[in-house]
This record gives C-alpha cells, structure tokens and sequence, in this order.
C-alpha cells in the first residue's frame, strides 16, 4: 500500500500542472460549437424573421456559382442564419475550411477570420498550432494521460476504510482532504476514462493499420469534366429537405449540392444515434438525384475490425459531437469539477509539504490556462475584422497573458489577492467589451453569465488559499 | 428523463435521503437502455451522476 501511496503523490505532484492543462483546454473544447459562434460578433445580430432555406439555397447558388460543391446547413437554434461552405474538387483543406459565409435570406454576412475555438482545443492535444511538433506532443500527451490514469488507479488503491461520505475536515489541509476523496472517487472514473479514450483516438487507427492490409483502390486519374454552370431545382431540394428531415429525425441538416455527380447529399449536422452498436459504425446520410432518392444510408450500418470499434468508441465518448446542448453543458460543468479537483490536490499537496511554491504551482496552472484564454477571446473582440495577420495577433495575445500570468503566479505567491484581482480586470475588461462589440444573442448572454459567476466567485475568494 | 431522474436523486442526496436516492438512480439506469440513443443517455446518466452526486454531498443540508 505504501507503494501505491509514494507513487500516487510522486508521480501526481510531477504530473499535477501538465494535467491541468490539458483538462482545461479539454473541458473548454466540450462548448467548442458555442465558442466558435461566440467569437465572430459579426454574425451574431438577432434577427427576428425566420429564415427562408428557399431564399438562401438560390442565393448559394447564384452567388457561388463557379463552385463545384456547395453545402448548406440550415439554421441551429442560437444562429439564425445558414451557413454556406463552397469549394472545388481541387481547393486545398484550408480554402474548404475557410470558404464559408453566412446568409438570412436577405443579407450576407462574412466571417472574422480567426482560429476560433480551434486554437484553444488544439492546447488540450498538440500545444503549438503547428504540424511539425504535433506528433511529438500527441505522444507526449498520451504518456501524460497514460500517467494519469496510474496515479487514479492507485488512488483507488488507498482510499483505505475511510467513509468517503463523511466530511469531518476542520482545518484547510483536511478539508481539502475530504474535497479529495470525495470528488475523486466519482470523477476519477470520467478522468480515468477520457485518458484511455484519448489516447486510443491517437493511436487505434495506426494499430488497425498495422494488422490490416491494405487494398489500395484505383484511382482515375482522368479528370471529369464538371458543368458548373448547372442549377438544382430548389423546389425539388425543400422536397428532399422534408423527406430526409423525417427520416433522419431532425430539421438541422446540411444539404451538399454535387454538381460533378448532380446529386443532392443531405446529413444531419448532429447526429445523435452515432454508435447504435459497438461493432458497427453507422453512416446517416440520404442522397438524391434529380428526381428521387438514389440511397438510403440513414440506418446503412458498416462492420468495424476490432481497433476500428475501439477507435469509434473512443471517438464518440471522448470527442461527444453528436452531444445536443444539455449534455454539452453538463459535461463542460464535469470538466470544471476535474480541474478544480486538479487544482485543489496541487494546493493539498503544498499545505501538506507547507511549502509556499507548490501553492505557486497550482496558481501558475489554474491562473496561466484561465487569463489566457479570456486574453484570446478579448483580442478576438477588440482587434478589427480587417486587420491583417489578426489571428496571429490573437495568439500572441493568449502566449503573453499566458507568460505574464505564470510568472506573476511567483511573483505574488503569498498575495493570492493580486492574481484574483487581475482576473477580475480581464474578465471586467470581457464583459465590456462584449457590451461594446457584440451583439447579445442567446450564446453572448450565457457566456457573460458564466463571466459574472466567475467574477463573484474570484472576489469571494479574494485571499485564496493559507497553507 | 434520464438527466431529470439523476438531478431529482441529487437532490434527494441533498436533504439526507440516501436510499430514495439509490433507488431513483437505479430508475434512471434502466431508464437509459429504453432511450432512443444509447450514447447519449448513458454519457446523460454517467456525467450527472458524476457532477451532481459529489456536490450534493458535499452542500447537503447537516441534520
């Protein structure tokens, strides 16, 4: 036992800040939809109408009209507009990616250009917006997460015969004590399973590779020759829209118009019956030709290799696409618990040892990751829509608040006030800016809820922590 | 439903009624094989358990 317990702390004040991290970037990528739409002010203008698909499918199609492929996903409930994604056969992944505008009907609207939500998910896996580091980092990580899931598993080694619900802490040590047996012992399980999901997402794909052979399909090279000039029939599209609406169970789709094929794709944009069995990954998705329905793939079902399942399970539970707002919700306010569990354990741990540096760990982690991300999101408001270079400004913004935050961590590690004060300001400094340059919609407001909470939560706890 | 058995069995945690509390849960967990999509009601039924049973224990009303 005494093993697991040296272990367990060793292994877990090492670990301790690097985990952190990636639970908060983790946990901030549970809302990374309602992040993205939060981060482009432009298109966030209420709009009262409803908007007509007839209206934004012709206009797709007149305006984007030297494009092969053109996707149009329909309203959500927080955005009011269509989304449009235009492309040719030969664009690069970039130009898919960014060729997007927005319509309602009447008016276009067109995207500030930024990373958005992307760059602060990419912290939780790769750290640096770079491909040539991304391998090294994914491994390193999946080492991190591997380690993690250790330090729980030997955690649940020594909880011993104590009660985990009883709560007898008096002094903070022991308070901490208590927050630590307790909400360890239930999010242990979510921690302990997001680690290995994580790094099967990494990883099962390259392992089915290597047991599998590949057949290498054949490919024409010949290129063919596409009418771009072709124009769907958009009464025949709200016809399919309908029809595929109730087959698939829900009215938020993307219809992809194929001018190369003149095929008409439509799929719904969440899919919520993703993964209906384990050994069989499900494709949801109903194309049409010019007149009816060519194939019906909304209940196609494909059987998966046994590392395909692992990657597919781990894919639907760690990553949570199809997740509707509730769950989404709820799983971000899992990954609050996780990091204050992280959090709470470094600062257990320093008025264990009563060392005044291990606290200044725990604050470079907590307050480095938090003023950095709302840094990002205040530069992603206040630098103008024309800027160039404006997503690398946003960035840099996020490393400086990111560096200043962790020293000043050391700084003031027996002034804990300061550090809670300067999250204030930039939260302050959020809230206006909000109030200046956006527009309030039903995302806009809840996230300035979530910044008053954060705001009266900081002042209640002005002092912080006394070892 | 599933999210709602869990938060009523929180609050039962909450006012000190252990047992109701397991048995709601245990509802809500055969609940979750008759929904439509799997996925979605077991990472309904495990994530709040996970984050309202701890609070609720850990703000419960002291008898």
């Amino acid at each position: 036992m005494k093993v697991f317990r040296v272990f367990h702390s060793t292994f877990a004040v090492v670990l301790c800040w690097f985990l952190f991290f990636i639970s908060f970037f983790g946990c901030v990528s549970y809302i990374n939809d309602y992040t993205n739409y939060y981060m482009q002010p432009s298109i966030q203008k209420n709009h009262s109408k409803e908007v007509s698909l007839n209206d934004c499918i012709d206009y797709a199609q007149k305006e984007f009209k030297d494009y092969e492929t053109i996707n149009v996903a329909t309203p959500t409930f927080y955005n009011n507009l269509c989304e449009i994604n235009y492309f040719n056969a030969n664009s690069t992944k970039a130009e898919k990616k960014s060729n997007i505008a927005y319509f309602d009907g009447e008016e276009k609207y067109t995207k500030t250009p930024t990373l958005g939500a992307k760059f602060l998910f990419g912290m939780h896996y790769k750290i640096f917006p770079f491909k040539s580091t991304q391998s090294i980092i994914e491994a390193l990580i999946s080492i991190v997460a591997f380690c993690m899931f250790l330090i729980i598993l030997s955690g649940f080694f020594i909880i011993g015969k104590k009660k985990i619900f009883e709560l007898k802490g008096k002094n903070p040590y022991a308070k901490n004590y208590d927050f630590h047996i307790l909400v360890g012992t239930f999010i242990a399980v979510f921690l302990g399973f997001l680690s290995l999901s994580g790094i099967a997402l990494n990883y099962a794909k390259d392992i089915d590779k290597f047991f599998t052979t590949k057949v290498q399909k054949k490919q024409s090279k010949e290129k063919v020759s596409v009418d771009n000039s072709y124009i769907f029939d958009t009464n025949k599209i709200l016809e399919f829209y309908s029809t595929a609406s109730d087959k698939l169970g829900t009215k938020e789709l993307i219809i992809t118009l194929n001018k190369a094929k003149k095929q008409v794709q439509i799929s719904p944009i969440k899919n919520i019956n993703s993964l209906k069995s384990f050994n069989q990954s499900a494709s949801n998705n109903i194309v049409f030709d010019e007149e009816k329905i060519l194939e019906d793939k909304s209940f196609s079902v494909k059987n998966n290799s046994f590392w395909q399942s692992v990657y597919e399970i781990s894919f639907t539970f760690h990553r949570v696409k199809f997740a509707p707002i509730y769950l989404s919700l709820l799983l971000f306010a899992c990954g609050i618990l996780a990091c204050v569990f992280i959090y709470k354990a470094m600062q257990m741990y320093a008025s264990k040892k009563k060392k005044a540096n291990y606290l200044a760990l725990a604050n470079s982690a907590f307050f480095s990751c938090f003023n950095a991300s709302i840094a990002y999101l205040i530069a992603n408001k206040i630098l103008s829509a024309d800027l160039a270079n404006r997503a690398l400004m946003e960035q840099s913004f996020f490393y400086a608040i990111f560096v200043l935050s962790f020293a000043l961590s050391f700084i003031f590690y027996k002034k804990q006030s300061i550090l809670n004060y300067f999250s204030i300001a930039l939260l302050v400094i959020l809230l206006l800016c909000d109030f200046i340059f956006s527009y309030y919609s039903i995302v806009t407001v809840g996230f300035n809820i979530m910044w008053i909470i954060f705001i009266i939560f900081f002042a209640r706890r002005k002092n912080g922590f006394v070892i | 439903m599933v999210l709602l058995f869990n938060i009523i069995a929180a609050l039962c945690v909450f006012f000190n009624y252990a047992k109701i509390a397991l048995a709601i849960f245990a509802i809500s967990f055969i609940a979750m094989f008759f929904t439509q999509s799997f996925a979605l009601s077991f990472l309904l039924f495990v994530a709040s358990i996970i984050f309202f049973v701890p609070l609720s224990v850990l703000f419960k009303v002291k008898k």
